[in-house]
């Protein structure tokens, strides 16, 4: 009787454990960093908005503070998106006819809202409230990374849970006066983070 | 003068002629004629057409579980007949029911093997297969009773964006840990248990397709003693973890209810109580196929009446352990000298739903425990045939009374409401015997139903010496 399988079986028998094992522990690693991705996440992810508004450029080139536009930023949940009426302030005397406003202008014209893209957009199920972290010390910077520092916006940070719980258990580490939430470029005094083991 | 005749003979079916002893297979076996008769179910190019028809029959009412799933997910479990008390219906009854229905596989593969009882070995095969298969059906029901299966995986502790972990000390998480132990656990089982089996299935395929996928799923079994030796070891090993697990994994669904502040499921006795009920249903599922099967497969030689009698004796013990619990949960419904407790029971005999109790009562009391003691009952296939189906039907009620009537009406009165299946319920109940019964077809199609190994070394050709009288023949025989 001949046999059912030849020599190079013993090979590929002994090569389908090591490969189902590294499968396995492929898939796990796979799936865990997955569910952390940018694909997940889109952190650093730039959408097409209707105005390619730079916070670089109003920020760093201009020095506007922070609540200029977001005005309810300290008095309630929601940081607010500024009207147009806050960009035609200014817009409607300085670049009254560069084509990147147009949108602007048509928007203060017809009344019709600009449909900014929410790069921050966290699920209906969460209560995120503004107004207590701004009061307790919490940085713009600290959550929104170097807005001043984008010429686009995008995410710095996941937004995920185990991002705002890392924080909610230990929160000295990203606590700063109050009189320097807006300040981007704030950095702890080395007392509280030494150099040697702040990130960058 | 009265001359004194020869003793009169005892004509009993079960015993061995030629010995006396009691036969668990029939007699004139050979370790060929064995082997024959079971590969011969799988290794046949003549399906028979009753098989077709019934895996074709079986299939359409698997469909059931397709069309009542597909709809479930679209629509919700509002589709359901639940409601606000009575949360739990169909779902968890069915899960309860196959799960319990799993357990005798596991009793009859770990914990007979345990006790050495041999005439496990023609049973066990298929009743592994039977766990295996009712777990299957019974693991969908949990996933599918939560609002939004699409989340089930929330269950397991996995490490996760959300720093969010399953709650340890619910019994539902345990039941996710304890059914997917479960299921692992008897596949191994079952699978190493077939393994010498399908080497011989692999030594005596025809078909090069059939040696071939034989020949893998045998792991190259060669018979060698070095293997017997870890085979055996393995065996008795997976048998030792077995049978803590089965008793824990009954109790673990018991805790479901037990756990509750419910009248009528915060009772200490559940998890012995819901075990011995699980054997019950278990082996009355395992008679409602074997009958068949033997019938069917001509395997009345190997599944003998002396395993009938077994198994309706091992129903007819825990039956009385369940006649037991049904009678101690009516003592201390009394004793407790609770209002809530008291109304529970009362409300479950005479309530309006009192006539699930009474069906309880007739099918898993009245009819079996009453006539079971007869062992001219027990050898009774057709008897055991029907009595099979009637417990199967009372476990089933079993599970509706707890689970219903004490939902249905409960502390508040203003929160009593009542239970009513729908349609949606019934067809995924019952697409689940269709799933069921075609898995089991595929399975004795497939594999070989009864462990041609066991059975082999159950011969009584495997007691004899070398050198004894009847060495040659067994010697020529193996030749």
């Amino acid at each position: 009787m001949a046999q059912v399988f030849d020599r190079s079986s013993n090979a590929l028998a002994r090569a389908s454990l090591v490969l189902s094992g590294l499968i396995v522990i492929a898939l796990g690693v796979t799936l865990n960093s997955l569910q952390r991705s940018p694909w997940v996440t889109r952190q650093g992810q730039r959408p097409d908005q209707p105005v390619p508004f730079s916070h670089k450029h109003h920020v760093e080139g201009l020095g506007l503070q922070c609540q200029y536009c977001h005005v309810s930023v300290e008095k309630s949940s929601y940081a607010g998106i500024p009207p147009t009426k806050t960009c035609m302030n200014c817009h409607s005397q300085i670049w009254t006819n560069a084509q990147l406003l147009e949108p602007v202008r048509q928007s203060w014209a017809t009344g019709a809202s600009l449909q900014w893209i929410k790069v921050h957009d966290l699920p209906d199920f969460v209560y995120f409230n503004h107004e207590i972290h701004v009061n307790k010390g919490i940085g713009c910077a600290s959550c929104h990374g170097r807005v001043d520092e984008m010429p686009l916006m995008y995410e710095q940070n996941s937004l995920q849970m185990e991002w705002c719980l890392n924080c909610h258990r230990n929160p000295s580490v990203n606590l700063r006066p109050t009189s320097e939430i807006y300040n981007m470029a704030w950095a702890a005094p080395s007392t509280d983070k030494p150099v040697w083991c702040a990130p960058n | 003068m009265a001359t004194k005749g020869p003793v009169p003979e005892i004509v009993d079916p079960m015993t061995d002629p030629r010995t006396g002893e009691y036969a668990v297979i029939a007699p004139g076996h050979t370790f060929k004629s064995v082997t024959q008769k079971i590969a011969g179910i799988v290794l046949t190019s003549n399906t028979p057409v009753a098989w077709m028809g019934g895996l074709f029959l079986a299939a359409t009412v698997a469909l059931g579980v397709v069309i009542a799933v597909t709809w479930l997910v679209l629509k919700g479990v509002g589709i359901w007949g639940i409601t606000i008390p009575g949360a739990w219906g169909f779902a968890i009854i069915n899960f309860v029911w196959w799960i319990g229905i799993g357990h005798a596989g596991t009793l009859i593969s770990a914990i007979l093997l345990l006790f050495k009882q041999t005439w496990r070995n023609s049973i066990n095969r298929f009743a592994e297969a039977m766990t295996i298969f009712a777990v299957v059906c019974a693991g969908m029901f949990p996933l599918l009773h939560i609002g939004r299966p699409w989340l089930g995986y929330w269950l397991l502790p996995y490490p996760n964006s959300m720093n969010v972990w399953p709650q340890f000390r619910s019994p539902l998480a345990w039941d996710v840990f304890a059914v997917s132990t479960y299921a692992t656990i008897s596949v191994v089982f079952w699978y190493i248990g077939m393994v010498p089996d399908l080497g011989t299935l692999r030594d005596r395929a025809k078909l090069p397709l059939a040696k071939y996928v034989y020949g893998i799923l045998s792991l190259g079994w060669r018979g060698s003693t070095r293997h017997w030796i870890r085979y055996e070891s393995a065996s008795l090993l997976l048998a030792g973890l077995s049978t803590p697990l089965v008793l824990s994994v009954h109790t673990t669904i018991s805790f479901d209810f037990a756990v509750a502040a419910m009248a009528g499921w915060h009772t200490t006795i559940f998890p012995p109580y819901f075990v011995a009920g699980a054997v019950y249903s278990g082996f009355a599922m395992v008679l409602t196929l074997a009958i068949p099967i033997r019938k069917f497969y001509h395997l009345e030689d190997l599944v003998t009446l002396r395993h009938l009698d077994n198994m309706a004796k091992v129903m007819l013990a825990t039956g009385s352990i369940v006649a037991y619990g049904y009678g101690m949960e009516v003592f201390m419904s009394w004793y407790s000298a609770s209002h809530w407790e008291f109304f529970m029971m009362w409300n479950r005999m005479f309530g309006p739903m009192g006539w699930a109790y009474w069906i309880l009562i007739l099918t898993n009391i009245a009819i079996p425990l009453t006539t079971l003691w007869s062992r001219k009952l027990r050898v009774n296939v057709g008897y055991l045939f029907f009595l099979s189906f009637v417990v199967n039907i009372g476990m089933w009620f079993e599970r509706f009374v707890i689970v219903v009537t004490s939902l249905y009406r409960d502390y508040l009165p203003s929160s009593w409401g009542t239970y009513r299946a729908t349609k949606w319920d019934y067809m995924l109940f019952i697409g689940t015997w269709g799933l069921f019964t075609t898995l089991f077809l595929l399975f004795a199609r497939l594999a070989p139903m009864i462990p041609m190994s066991e059975i082999r070394m159950m011969l009584p050709q495997t007691k004899v010496r070398p050198g004894g009288a009847d060495a040659e023949v067994v010697t020529q025989e193996a030749l």
